[in-house]
């Protein structure tokens, strides 16, 4: 039910330390802003971010309007994810990454759907940063899409695309960037 | 010498440091150049404990980036050594306890030190599960059991 735990050592916060003597008791975080926990959000897979809406009424829909939605690594289905975002509802997307594992991408013509209408939201919701690992089977497939989004994009907005292991990085100001890309 | 700037803490200790450790405080930085820092700066809502590691933070942030410049034509094919020891660097200084994680998050948001709140954000709910999340902050929950059950539903991937 909740998030796999990462390895922690032993001397790392919230480690070795009774939790009961914490804060002096009080509940602190809550009161934080939205934008702060945003903020907080801004580090951890948006799944992660999800997970904290069981906390309590005060977190319930705090993810929704997060600005930073990433889903790296995922083993859920694509599917999943484009239903959760229904409830979404911040007006802007700063950030949008998404990872999409090789075994995914070679499969149905489904999943490739799946992708294009994830990358159509993230389009409507003005992203700012569009960061997406896609292989080339699914790159071919979301093209236009990608072309719309980079003909349309302002010197502000930029994109990384990432093809198999090889990281690249692109400040995209023309098509013919990512036709080179693309066609490489 | 460098022109020194006193901050006062919220139990009223005072701490001298240099300008330009100073200067890594955007809020200071903004009081600095509307040349009103004189007598001090009191900063009600950080302790002492909290304002000491602020300081560390920024003095060290400050001494690496003047290496960084004085070895700018000295990096090895990477370029990245200097980054790989302040990062790791950085990494040491959060391993503290959670309230003090939790104060110098809310000093870097109050003082404007994005690498800081950076840092302290990363950091906070790293490695952690909802329920520990629950504990460690003493966060009530509110919910029914029934409510909470259907709030897992509802995007069941995530808990699974």
């Amino acid at each position: 039910m909740e998030e796999p735990p990462r390895k922690e050592e032993s001397n790392a916060p919230g480690g070795a330390q009774n939790p009961s003597n914490l804060f002096g008791g009080v509940d602190s975080i809550s009161s934080l802003p939205d934008e702060m926990l945003h903020h907080i959000f801004s580090f951890v897979p948006t799944k992660v971010a999800i997970t904290t809406s069981v906390l309590s009424k005060r977190w319930r829909h705090v993810w929704c309007k997060t600005p930073y939605l990433s889903f790296p690594h995922h083993k859920s289905s694509l599917e999943s994810i484009h239903e959760t975002l229904a409830s979404y509802t911040a007006p802007k997307i700063m950030r949008f990454h998404l990872y999409v594992d090789r075994e995914t991408s070679e499969a149905s013509e489904r999943s490739r759907h799946h992708v294009d209408s994830l990358i159509e939201f993230a389009i409507s919701h003005n992203v700012e940063k569009l960061s997406l690992v896609l292989n080339e089977c699914i790159l071919r497939f979301s093209r236009f899409l990608l072309q719309q989004f980079i003909s349309k994009a302002t010197h502000r907005r930029f994109m990384e695309l990432y093809e198999s292991h090889m990281h690249r990085f692109l400040d995209i100001t023309s098509e013919l960037v990512f036709e080179e890309l693309f066609t490489r | 010498m460098s022109k020194k700037i006193i901050f006062e803490s919220s139990e009223g200790e005072s701490f001298e440091v240099d300008e330009a450790v100073a200067l890594e405080c955007q809020t200071i930085k903004n009081m600095i150049e509307d040349d009103c820092t004189d007598g001090g700066i009191p900063l009600a809502n950080v302790n002492s404990a909290t304002l000491t590691k602020v300081i560390d933070y920024c003095k060290k942030h400050v001494e690496a980036a003047a290496a960084a410049e004085a070895n700018a034509g000295d990096k090895d094919i990477y370029g990245a050594n200097k980054d790989i020891e302040l990062k790791t660097w950085d990494e040491e200084f959060v391993k503290v306890d959670q309230p003090l994680l939790f104060d110098l998050m809310l000093a870097a948001n109050f003082l404007i030190i994005p690498g800081l709140l950076d840092l302290t954000c990363k950091t906070m709910m790293r490695g952690k599960t909802v329920l520990q999340i629950r504990e460690i902050f003493h966060i009530k929950k509110d919910y029914t059991d029934a409510e909470e059950a259907e709030v897992r539903k509802e995007n069941a991937w995530a808990f699974e």
